[in-house]
């Protein structure tokens, strides 16, 4: 099993008040699966996805990402995993604005430690993967929003992570756009990629093979599509 | 993560910001470019000096009253010896392993002839033998001669500089100049001395002591110069010139000296001991300067790490651990001081060989005041940027993805 969760909590402490922003989840998700997380805001899955992507850490219960119990891992450590199993693709993009589309997809290969050279090949297959190799000097502001996502795409593929996680990866983008993006992780996914998507557009949801439906910090429902999740 | 990789980071970053990194190091660099400047001169200074005194030979030394003052109390306790006289001159003159000795009083006067006036020349009252020792050489006439000394002529020889403002060309010998409200008659002009540190070393006239004494009084700054016969009596001549002066003095057996005997390796070493506290000062005032520049940087680099919220989420959710961000910060604020004090040098050394050039005031830059400097610049930065950095590194890379 890829993500093995169990009774996972998260409370925070805002003031003098508790709020509690996942009230014990539990779900498996295995290799190559295409999971939609939905929900309304305030429905927790922010926290499920910062969870699952290693930026933050439960107040209770356990996540095993690959058999490694990361839910008591120090800051350091989970940036190690960060950085080897979880690729992300945000809403707003991320990339460096003074920095091109190569040295942005090279960024988490720097951090693995990677030696330049090895670097650049990664990334320019990277970024060839996702249509750009002829833009791989060029800035995010020389760049059109689809493919400033496309860039960010590459950044989290390549370090063949463990789990692509993508935050409403469609919200900034026109629904022509959005469209060319989700093809992209349709590809990614027959590629064998596991990737979970958090997004309240029901027919990017209904794309994927998997709806998890969160409310007030509880799995509302989760639902597999009929066609099954292994790649066609 | 590879330091260089590091420096590209931090390089980048700065480019980012040029104006403002370039006003941030702004510090460092005058800074460190006042501090590697006034080295240069205080070592060019040293330099200077020792030639100096080791041109005036190890073969003359100066009997006075006070020898080199450091402390209040010595000084006043100087204050109460009993002056020197001619007649000790005289009785110097007898000792055995002495060649010349000349007396000598000197003050600063004005010279005049009809409208032309030369101001604050170094009048010096003296004996034939001064002319004798040292440097002195004639360009026109003749010295002071002994007959001068003891018939208290009001005669004079005028420095080349003196002579060249007074007679504009004209032949001084024989005419008259007014040396403060005196007349004195020119019998000599000096052959040019050149400059030190840019002071003129041809704005002075001699008179005989004996006159100088009649006119402006006795002085109580009476100082004795010295000549040894060769070298190999330096030490004897100074013995027997010791124990002379003690005797005249009424000094009793086991009593100090009431005295001084200055030679060049005295005056060299007391230059050397007022120099390094100069330096001490020096380094002070410069670790001062650095220090609010440090400050500067610190406050540019909290600016920059707020600046970078995003950036910091982004590298942390990538994968950058906490050392990794406390490092890129880290090597910012050093680069960013780095590059001042490189700057600072250049602008110092600049400014050191400049006004060498322009003024002729001796400067010597030194490697290790150099190396030092773009050390001592570089530690500035990474102890003001742990502050900036170690926030940085703390971050929640959660808060810092929402950071607006």
């Amino acid at each position: 099993m890829l993500i093995e969760i169990s009774d996972l909590a998260k409370t925070y402490e805002v003031g003098l008040e508790r709020v509690h922003a996942l009230r014990g989840i539990s779900l498996s998700i295995e290799a190559n699966e295409y999971v939609a997380v939905m929900g309304p805001s305030g429905s927790g899955k922010s926290t499920l996805m910062n969870i699952l992507g290693c930026l933050d850490t439960p107040t209770g219960g356990r996540y095993r990402l690959e058999n490694t119990l990361v839910s008591s891992l120090s800051d350091d450590e989970l940036a190690r995993i960060r950085n080897r199993k979880i690729g992300f693709v945000f809403q707003t993009f991320n990339l460096l604005p003074r920095a091109d589309a190569l040295h942005n997809v090279e960024l988490p290969l720097v951090y693995a430690g990677m030696s330049p050279t090895e670097r650049r090949e990664r990334a320019l297959a990277a970024l060839e993967s996702v249509g750009l190799s002829d833009r791989s000097h060029h800035r995010p502001n020389e760049l059109s929003g689809g493919q400033r996502q496309r860039v960010a795409i590459a950044r989290a593929l390549v370090n063949r992570p463990s789990i692509i996680l993508a935050d409403e990866p469609t919200g900034n983008l026109d629904s022509t756009t959005g469209e060319e993006i989700l093809t992209v992780f349709r590809r990614l996914h027959t590629m064998g990629n596991t990737i979970i998507i958090v997004t309240h557009e029901a027919y990017i949801a209904e794309q994927t093979h998997r709806i998890i439906r969160l409310l007030d910090g509880r799995i509302e429902e989760d639902h597999t599509l009929s066609t099954s999740s292994t790649p066609s | 993560m590879m330091l260089t990789e590091q420096v590209r980071i931090g390089l980048s970053a700065l480019r980012m910001n040029r104006g403002r990194a370039g006003l941030t190091m702004l510090g460092v660099v005058i800074g460190l470019a006042a501090v590697i400047a006034l080295v240069s001169f205080m070592q060019g200074l040293n330099r200077y000096v020792e030639g100096l005194f080791g041109e005036m030979g190890s073969l003359t030394f100066v009997v006075q009253k006070a020898g080199i003052v450091t402390d209040l109390d010595a000084y006043l306790e100087s204050l109460q010896r009993k002056d020197f006289t001619i007649e000790d001159a005289n009785a110097i003159k007898g000792c055995r392993h002495v060649e010349f000795v000349s007396p000598t009083v000197a003050g600063l006067r004005s010279v005049k002839r009809g409208r032309y006036r030369a101001k604050d020349v170094w009048v010096t009252g003296t004996t034939s033998d001064f002319g004798l020792m040292g440097d002195t050489e004639m360009d026109q006439g003749r010295y002071i001669s002994e007959v001068d000394v003891s018939h208290r002529r009001a005669i004079c020889v005028l420095g080349s500089e003196v002579a060249e403002k007074v007679f504009r060309g004209e032949d001084p010998l024989g005419e008259w100049v007014r040396v403060g409200a005196h007349r004195f008659k020119v019998v000599g002009v000096e052959k040019e001395r050149g400059s030190i540190l840019g002071f003129s070393q041809d704005s002075r006239v001699a008179i005989p002591i004996t006159t100088y004494e009649k006119i402006f009084g006795r002085r109580s700054d009476l100082s004795i110069t010295v000549q040894a016969v060769d070298q190999e009596q330096m030490d004897l001549a100074m013995e027997e010139v010791t124990r002379v002066m003690r005797r005249r003095r009424g000094v009793a057996g086991d009593e100090p000296n009431d005295f001084a005997i200055l030679t060049s390796d005295v005056l060299v070493s007391a230059w050397k001991a007022l120099s390094s506290g100069a330096l001490i000062a020096l380094v002070g005032v410069g670790a001062i300067a650095l220090g609010v520049a440090g400050i500067g940087i610190m406050n540019i680099m909290l600016v920059s790490v707020r600046e970078r919220t995003r950036e910091i989420g982004l590298r942390k959710a990538l994968g950058a651990t906490r050392g990794d961000i406390l490092r890129q910060f880290l090597v910012e604020s050093g680069l960013l001081c780095l590059i001042g004090g490189l700057v600072g040098v250049v602008v110092g050394v600049t400014l050191a060989r400049l006004i060498t050039w322009r003024f002729h005031f001796p400067s010597a830059v030194s490697l290790g005041a150099v190396v030092v400097g773009l050390f001592v610049a570089l530690s500035v930065g990474l102890f003001f940027g742990i502050f900036p950095a170690g926030r940085a590194a703390k971050m929640d890379p959660i808060h810092c993805l929402r950071y607006e």
